[in-house]
């Protein structure tokens, strides 16, 4: 089941707006069984098994470990664990968002939404460029481990101050690179075009999406009224 | 022939680009989240990367609008980030970014501009990002609470966000901090970029 680019948009910001205001454990455990559930709905290699582990583990870790651990480990433990098990919402309609879109298909539904170029390309070409960031930084770890950069240095702070550069200077190389060479493949397939641009892969919204849109909403309302429902 | 002072499709990939490292940079900076005390030190960490990138981008891309474009992601990053923090966190970006946009005008040579336009930048970090903390602190401290966070390290936060003039303090460590980026991104372009014939 693969839905609207748009609709993932709507899940992420309304699995963010849950995140922040709900406080029951129950209700988040439905909210990402829902949200694993869809992703096992929308193919091959969309769920992701260690992710869902994760998840499972930063739970235990909450509500099982940290109250029997001491109060110092718990208090070191209890801001990360938390920030990040609230996290895990949007984190899993990104992934849904990034597993089911095609840049192309990003693009072509943002501007059938009248969103400028000024917005669709940043964006379209931050998301194509997380996996080429991840792996520069992993070829760029490999080289400084193999050389062992700071090996003669025994100040801690020119240590630092080295390794800082050793790491930074090649990425930002490789990236501004990166972007002309992105940006010379662009102008020839004619990204200055003053023309409209055609949208060839936008698709309109179907009976899913708006389920699904519905579906969230609910939720969201549900949880706004048991975070201030008594207010109210 | 004039330069062209409009941005354009190459441009924008450019800054797309580092706008993903910006929003990078921040989810690193949250490795200062692990305490109580040291939360409040989030921005500033952050400041000093954005502080770096702020002056590849000024050389790169040197052209009115640049800033506006760089902190798309960033803003898309705050608005998962919940309701109102989202909100107010990315209008003020987008707000403050236009702000370093009128300070740096099409004068993007001179280092004293781009840092005092990277230091206004910043401020979202130091005063939006802040202001729900230090304005609506119980509030914010309930919150966190409810959301299951240690008794301890919340009483560590009601007390470290009481004290109002810290807030001043997070602004003026933001500002030095970017200050320090600035000038490392400076040493970079100096010693790297430009010798390597990137800008």
């Amino acid at each position: 089941m693969k839905l609207d680019v748009r609709t993932y948009i709507i899940l992420t910001v309304l699995s963010a707006t849950c995140a922040s205001l709900n406080t029951d454990i129950r209700v988040e455990t439905g909210i990402m069984l829902s949200l694993f559930l869809l992703q096992l709905l929308s193919g091959r290699g969309v769920f992701m098994p260690k992710l869902a582990l994760t998840y499972v583990i930063f739970v235990l870790t909450e509500y099982v470990l940290l109250p029997v651990l001491p109060e110092a480990a718990d208090m070191i433990l209890s801001m990360f664990v938390v920030n990040v098990r609230n996290f895990f919402p949007v984190l899993v309609c990104i992934v849904l968002l990034y597993k089911n879109t095609r840049v192309s298909e990003m693009s072509a539904s943002l501007t059938q939404m009248g969103i400028s170029r000024k917005v669709t390309v940043p964006v379209a070409v931050a998301i194509r460029y997380i996996p080429t960031l991840k792996e520069e930084w992993e070829h760029i770890r490999d080289a400084m481990r193999m050389r062992s950069i700071t090996a003669g240095i025994t100040n801690p702070f020119k240590r630092i101050a080295c390794k800082f550069e050793c790491y930074l200077v090649p990425l930002f190389v490789s990236s501004l690179k990166s972007s002309d060479e992105l940006a010379a493949a662009a102008v020839s397939r004619g990204i200055e075009n003053p023309a409209k641009p055609s949208c060839r892969n936008y698709r309109p919204m179907g009976m899913r999406d708006y389920v699904t849109i519905v579906l969230a909403l609910a939720v969201t309302v549900m949880c706004f009224l048991q975070r201030y429902g008594r207010q109210i | 022939m004039e330069p062209n002072t409009k941005m354009q499709g190459k441009d924008y990939i450019t800054c797309g680009i580092l706008s993903l490292m910006n929003m990078v940079g921040m989810i690193l900076s949250s490795v200062m989240n692990i305490s109580g005390y040291t939360t409040i030190l989030y921005g500033a960490a952050a400041s000093f990367f954005v502080g770096i990138l702020f002056v590849i981008v000024c050389c790169k891309v040197p052209k009115f609008g640049a800033i506006l474009v760089f902190t798309i992601v960033p803003c898309i990053y705050f608005f998962t980030s919940g309701l109102i923090e989202g909100i107010t966190g990315a209008v003020g970006a987008l707000l403050l970014a236009f702000a370093a946009e009128l300070i740096l005008k099409n004068k993007r040579d001179s280092m004293k501009r781009i840092t005092a336009a990277a230091i206004v930048y910043t401020l979202y970090m130091s005063v939006i990002g802040s202001a729900e903390s230090f304005l609506f602190t119980d509030y914010y401290c309930d919150a966190a609470l409810a959301h299951g966070i240690n008794e301890t390290v919340v009483s560590q936060m009601r007390d470290m966000y009481s004290v109002k003039p810290l807030w001043l303090v997070v602004i003026v460590s933001t500002a030095l901090l970017t200050f320090a980026g600035t000038y490392v991104g400076k040493l970079i372009m100096r010693k790297h970029l430009k010798k390597a014939g990137i800008i």
